[in-house]
This record gives structure tokens, sequence and C-alpha cells, in this order.
């Protein structure tokens, strides 16, 4: 069966070596940690599947799928929906945080511009200023 | 019986708790009742949290109100407070929410008065309490209408004058009969009027049903308002059961087919599950989908019920809203069975029973709403400074503008022209034309943003720093010059007079009195799929928020008080303007609609494209479906 051996040490590989970048940009701070749980536990799966190939085929017997290696797709295409749903609620409080951010700047700007106005009149009074 | 002959004075007792929105109306309506005869109307203040009690301080300054605090106990323990106060021997019961009718209390008080001889001959039973009949009001939300729909139509069946149950907050009884049977039970959230109905009628007295005395009940708004007083409806019910178990098959208003529902609903769902459960348990396939389909039947045979039932109110109305009937009550049915498993539970792990209270607080602060209440008093502190270094003006104006440079001035001269009391604050979001440049020479307050992140956040930045600054009233009006702003004086009368917290101009509205006429000449229904799209969404948004909607996307508004405060957090962002009106009905905020004479743009292009207009379509159709659902802010009190 050397075949099969090699892909399972292809497998092996892959999946040590996304665990691995993933520590590694943690390590680095290029990831947040929050953020970075998701890739973690997906590693860890796929790297739990090519070590004990009995796993991925006794949950595709208990599904019913008879081609197992469908199960495999099926599991990454689920692990990428909740990594995008996941990265669309974070898109989506960053906008709010920005738009809210944007917001207070303005006002505070605005503010900073009304007292500049006081102090300069009460400084020049007899000067004739524009107000605002 | 000599007693009963000589009912002189009468007692309003009319439980509070948080109830702002409606209790002016509330007690306004109770005080028009007067007949000559004595009366005190006595408010049980029962811990509001909204600023009812500072309502309530005021109104008592210049009208005769006791005000009477409350436990917080619940509304059975507030009315046995009110009862316990009340000087006379007549109690009117008005629930905080319930708009009297005139002629009201004449005709309740006359039918406890009533000790006639029945046809037979022999004298009837003394009378202890007599209701009056919700009618609907036809402007609310098309939940709210019905479930008044629904009452009225179970009130239909109810033969003669007499009846077996007396709904509260709608009811006179004798103060005497009252104390007899011991007050309201004060273990009840929901029933306790049932309860005192069915001991009422134990201790000998007759109970009367007075068509004739006409209110109109403020039901709660929004679906998610309704299943919570239905899930509060549903426990009691069973709490009612349990103490009177012979009642099972319900009373005169709530019939036995009411009582049915939700145990056949409660069968079907548990049917539903143990299909779901053997079928993954592998029995034989024909088991379970037997079992499955039975269960489906069973719902389908009470959504045919229902239907049923709302084409007969329908037809009797003439109100195509009963056909919301099937939909509405299998929720219904639902927040029932809710009730019943939540009630069987506790008693099965012996846990104390866990009623729901339809005086609990109403409303709650959003979800990850950002704004705290130390953040808040900041703030209010902040204004406060504000306010004492140089008195602001009460109005501002508020002018969003994404590259308006061609208009800005044109529009900022004519508003100086004709309005030159109020301010004017132009919020630019993020112009990439020569707008900020022409801001700051026209000698008006300005905000900048750096990028352009939409009108949504211009306005809340406007509202905020308007907050900050103290002002009353904010005005929007838009940078294109399509408002005019002679408009702006009759815009701001509804809410100057405390009528409206929103003024919306529309342009499309009719002109109801004679003296607008006039200004209807230049507007002109948009024809054409535009405003095909215009009149389908005023349809929808009319049928969604209960009140009359024109003009779904006009922004010409007045701000009050109360909606500076909401939006100011919370203004709806992305092309917001039919949003807002989900926003403002959810928020129970009160919306008036003026009409005004809208222009076309002076110069320039609309910034609205096809693809931008496709956007914004999807968006509304999505907000219509989420905004009712959302929780209801809490507005936090002002200074």
């Amino acid at each position: 069966m050397p075949a099969i051996n090699r892909i399972q040490i292809v497998a092996l590989t892959v999946s040590v070596v996304l665990l691995l970048i993933v520590l590694e940009l943690v390590r680095r701070r290029k990831i947040t940690e929050e953020y970075s749980f998701i890739w973690i536990l997906s590693s860890l799966l796929l790297l739990a599947v090519s070590i004990r190939r009995e796993i991925l085929h006794a949950a595709a017997r208990w599904l019913g799928i008879s081609y197992p290696p469908i199960l495999l797709v099926m599991i990454l295409i689920v692990i990428v929906f909740a990594a995008s749903l996941g990265f669309s609620i974070i898109v989506s409080r960053q906008r709010q945080q920005i738009e809210r951010l944007i917001e207070e700047t303005s006002i505070l700007s605005a503010e900073l511009r009304d007292l500049r106005d006081e102090v300069d009149r009460r400084d020049a009074p007899k000067e004739p200023r524009r107000t605002a | 019986m000599s007693a009963l002959c000589d009912l002189r004075g009468v007692s309003f007792v009319i439980p509070v708790h948080n109830g702002a929105a409606h209790i002016r109306e509330t007690l306004a309506a109770i005080r028009a009742q007067a007949d000559g005869r004595p009366l005190e109307i006595i408010v049980v203040d029962d811990c509001s949290r909204d600023g009812s009690s500072d309502l309530l301080r005021e109104l008592a300054a210049g009208w005769p109100l006791t005000i009477v605090r409350g436990g917080g106990r619940g509304a059975a323990a507030a009315i046995n407070v009110g009862v316990r106060a009340a000087r006379y021997p007549v109690i009117c019961q008005v629930d905080q929410d319930v708009v009297v009718q005139s002629g009201w209390m004449t005709t309740l008080v006359g039918a406890l008065a009533d000790v006639a001889v029945d046809h037979s001959g022999s004298p009837r039973a003394p009378v202890a309490a007599a209701q009056g009949y919700y009618v609907t009001d036809r402007r609310t939300s098309l939940c709210a209408r019905a479930m008044s729909y629904d009452l009225e139509q179970r009130y239909g069946a109810i033969d003669g004058s007499d009846t077996g149950h007396v709904c509260t907050g709608n009811a006179a009884y004798l103060a005497t009969a009252l104390h007899q049977v011991g007050l309201f039970d004060e273990t009840f959230g929901y029933g306790y009027d049932n309860d005192m109905s069915y001991r009422l009628r134990a201790a000998g007295y007759g109970l009367r049903f007075c068509r004739e005395a006409r209110s109109i009940h403020r039901w709660r708004e929004g679906v998610f308002g309704y299943l919570r007083q239905q899930y509060g409806f549903g426990y009691g019910r069973i709490d009612l059961v349990m103490k009177h178990p012979t009642r099972i098959g319900g009373d005169s208003v709530s019939r036995a087919a009411m009582m049915f529902h939700p145990l056949v609903l409660a069968v079907a769902l548990a049917g539903l599950t143990a299909a779901l459960l053997l079928g993954l348990a592998g029995v034989p396939a024909w088991a379970a989908e037997t079992l499955a389909f039975t269960s489906l039947a069973l719902i389908g045979m009470l959504l045919v019920e229902r239907l049923a039932a709302g084409v007969v109110a329908a037809r009797r109305f003439g109100d195509a809203t009963p056909l919301v009937f099937p939909l509405l009550h299998l929720w219904r049915d639902t927040a029932w069975v809710l009730a019943i498993a939540t009630w069987t539970l506790r008693r099965v792990l012996r846990r104390p029973p866990h009623p729901s209270h339809s005086m609990w607080p109403r409303a709650v602060v959003a979800p990850g709403a950002l704004f705290s209440a130390e953040r808040e008093a900041v703030a209010e502190r902040h204004a406060a400074r504000l306010k004492a270094r140089a008195p602001a003006a009460r109005v501002l104006t508020l002018i969003p503008a994404h590259n308006e440079a061609a208009n800005l001035a044109s529009v900022l001269g004519e508003l100086r022209a004709a309005r030159p009391d109020v301010d004017i604050l132009v919020v630019d979001d993020g112009s990439t034309d020569q707008t900020p440049l022409l801001v700051d020479g026209l000698a008006v307050r300005w905000l900048r943003f750096p990028e352009r992140i939409g009108i949504g956040s211009a306005m809340r930045a406007g509202l905020r720093y308007a907050a900050r600054r103290g002002y009353d009233v904010v005005v929007r009006i838009d940078g294109d010059g399509q408002h005019r702003p002679e408009d702006i004086a009759r815009l701001l009368v509804p809410v100057e007079s405390g009528r409206a917290d929103v003024v919306l101009g529309s342009r499309f509205a009719d002109h109801a009195d004679g003296a607008d006429r006039a200004n209807a000449a230049g507007a002109t229904r948009p024809r054409g799929v535009i405003g095909l799209v215009r009149r389908v969404l005023g349809a929808c948004l009319s049928a969604l928020t209960g009140h009359r909607v024109t003009d779904p996307t006009s922004g010409f508004c007045v701000l009050g008080p109360r909606a500076i405060r909401l939006l100011a957090e919370h203004h709806p962002t992305g092309y917001p303007e039919p949003e807002l009106r989900l926003f403002l009905s959810r928020n129970a905020l009160n919306v008036v609609e003026v009409p005004v004479t809208a222009r076309p743009r002076l110069r320039g292009r609309t910034s609205l494209t096809p693809g931008r207009i496709a956007g914004a379509a999807a968006r509304v159709l999505l907000a219509m479906l989420v905004v009712p659902l959302r929780e209801r802010i809490r507005i936090l009190a002002g200074d």
C-alpha cells in the first residue's frame, strides 16, 4: 500500500505546516489570538484526520457517503464558510467602530474650533471677528 | 341593597409602570369623564424607570391626581394598593394604556347600580363588576389591530349583558365586593382579573358587560411585545386553571376553543419532535412518517380554523387585517406552549413559580449599545456647562451634504432669509469638491468627515453635537435645495406643541386643510416605475408601522428632544429614510406627516444611480423583516 502511505505523508505534512504557519503568525503578532483559534482548530482537525484515516471512514459510513474523501472536502467547505461568516461579523463591527470614530472626531474638531474662536475673541475683544 | 342605589363617588385606580408613552392621554380621557359626581384619580406608580414618575408629578401639579407608590410587585399588587387607598364606593380600574371614550364611566356606574328584576320576576344578583368594550383603533400597527379585532370578535360571542368574566383595565368594581372577596390575588402575573371574576361569581354577585362603555386599548406594538405578552397570558392561564380546575373550559371571553388551541399545538409539536427522534433512532420509516403527518395535519387544522375565524372577522369589520389570524395565532399558541413547558418544567424541578408580569420593564437597552450611563452623565454635564456658558438657540437646522458646493450657498442664503432665528449646522460627508472651503467661509457651524461614510452617520454626528450644545429641536433639510425653508415653520408646530416627537415633510400627503391647498400646486406625484416603487414602499411601511406613510423617501424632518436622544446613537445608516420610519415606529415615537412642496434640486446631479437604488431597495426589504423584531431601545432621560 505505498500509494496510500504517500498520500498520508503528504496530508500529515500539509496539516503540520499549516499549524506551524498559524502559530508563527501569532508569534509575530500578524494574527491576533482571537482570530487565530479557528485556524488552529481546523489544522488540528486536519491533522487528526490524516493520522487516523479510520475517523474519516467511520464518519463517512455513518453519514452514508460512499466516497470518504468527499467528506474531507465537505469539512473544508464548512470551515471556510464559518471563517468567512466570522470575518463578515468582524468587518461589520469594524465598520461601526470606524463610523463612530469619524463622527466623534468631527464633533471634537468642531468643538475645538469653537473653543479656539472663543479664546481668540476673549484675547482680542476689539478686533471684530467672524463668529462661527 | 341600599348601598347600591347611592353610588355617589367614583375612585379611578390606574397602575402605572413605564407608561410615559400613553399616560397623559389616558388621564386626560379620565378627566373628561366627570359627570358631576365626586371623583378621585389614584395613580399607583409602580417603580417606573422611564420618566413616568416625573411626568406624573408634573401632571399632578395641574390636575387633581393622588399619586401612591407601588411596591414593584406586579400589576395585581399595584391595583390592590390603589383600591385600599380609594375613598369612594365605586372603583373604576383603568390601565395605563387604555383611553376611555365619552360616557364610559356613567354607563358602567349605571350598570353597577342596576338592581332590576329579570324576566322571571325574581331580583337579579347585585352587580359587583361591569366591563367596558374595547373598540379597535384603525390607525395602529398591524399586530395591534389584529389583536384588537380578535378581542372584539370574542366580545361579539357574549350573549346579552351578563358575562362570566370582567377583564381588568377597562372595568368598574364595587369597592365593598372587592374587599369582601379579599382583593386581587397578587401571585398572578396575568389572569388575576379572571380569578377575581370567578370569586365574585362564587360569592353570588353578577357581572355585566356594557357594549356602550367604549375605550381604546393602546396594545403593544410589534411582534416581539405581542409574543412576550402572550407568554404572560399563557403562564397566567395555567396558574388560573390550577386554582380553579373547573374553569379549564375557559369563560365567556376566552372560549373553550381558545383554550384548546395551545393544547393541540403542544401535542402536534411533541408529535413532530418524537417523529424526528424516532426517525433518527431507526424505527420503521412508516411509523415516524405517520406520526409526523398526523402532527402536521393537526397544525393544518388549527390554521384552517383560524383562517375561517379571520375571514368571518374581516367581513364583519370590513378590514382585511384579521386575515393574519392564522399566522399571528400560530405564534400566540407557540408562546402559550412555551409558557406551559416552562411552567411544567419548574413544577417538575420543584422551582418556585415564575409568572411573567404585565408591569415588568417594557423596554431594555439594546444589546451592544455603545453608550453607557456613565458616558451619558458626562455628556449631560458637558451640555449643562455649555448651556450655562452661552444659552444656545433652541432650534438647529442640520444640513447633511456631500459634494453640494453648487447649491449650498443659495440654500443657506434662503434659509437665513426665511429663518434668521435658527442656527445652522452643515455636516460635510467627505466631499471631494469645494464644499469644505465653501462651508468654512459661510459663517455657519460645521462638521467635516474625512471620508464619505453616509448620511446616517452624518445625522448621528450632527444630532450628538446638537444634544451636547443643548439644542431642543433639530430640523433636517437637504443640501440640494429641494426643501423650501418657508415650510419649516409649519413642520415645527406639532413638535413644539408636544404632539409629536418627529414631523416628516411629505411631498405627496393629502392636503386635508384648505389653507394648505395652495401649496399642493407644485407637488406632482411621480409617475412610472419610480412612482410605483414609492407607492408600494409607502403601502408596506404603512402596514408595518400602522401610520399612513405617503412619502417614504422624504428627508425633510423635524426632530424633538426624545427623537434627538434616540437617533444621536441609533440613526439608521445606508439609505436611511424608509428604515427610519420603521425604527421610529418600533421605538414608539410619535410621528406626524405634514404636507410640503418640494422642488427639483437646484443644480448638479442626484447621487442616485440604478445600482444604488437596487441596493437601497434590498436594504429596505431586509429592514422590514428585521427592524420590527429588534428590541426596543430605552431612551435615556434628558436633563
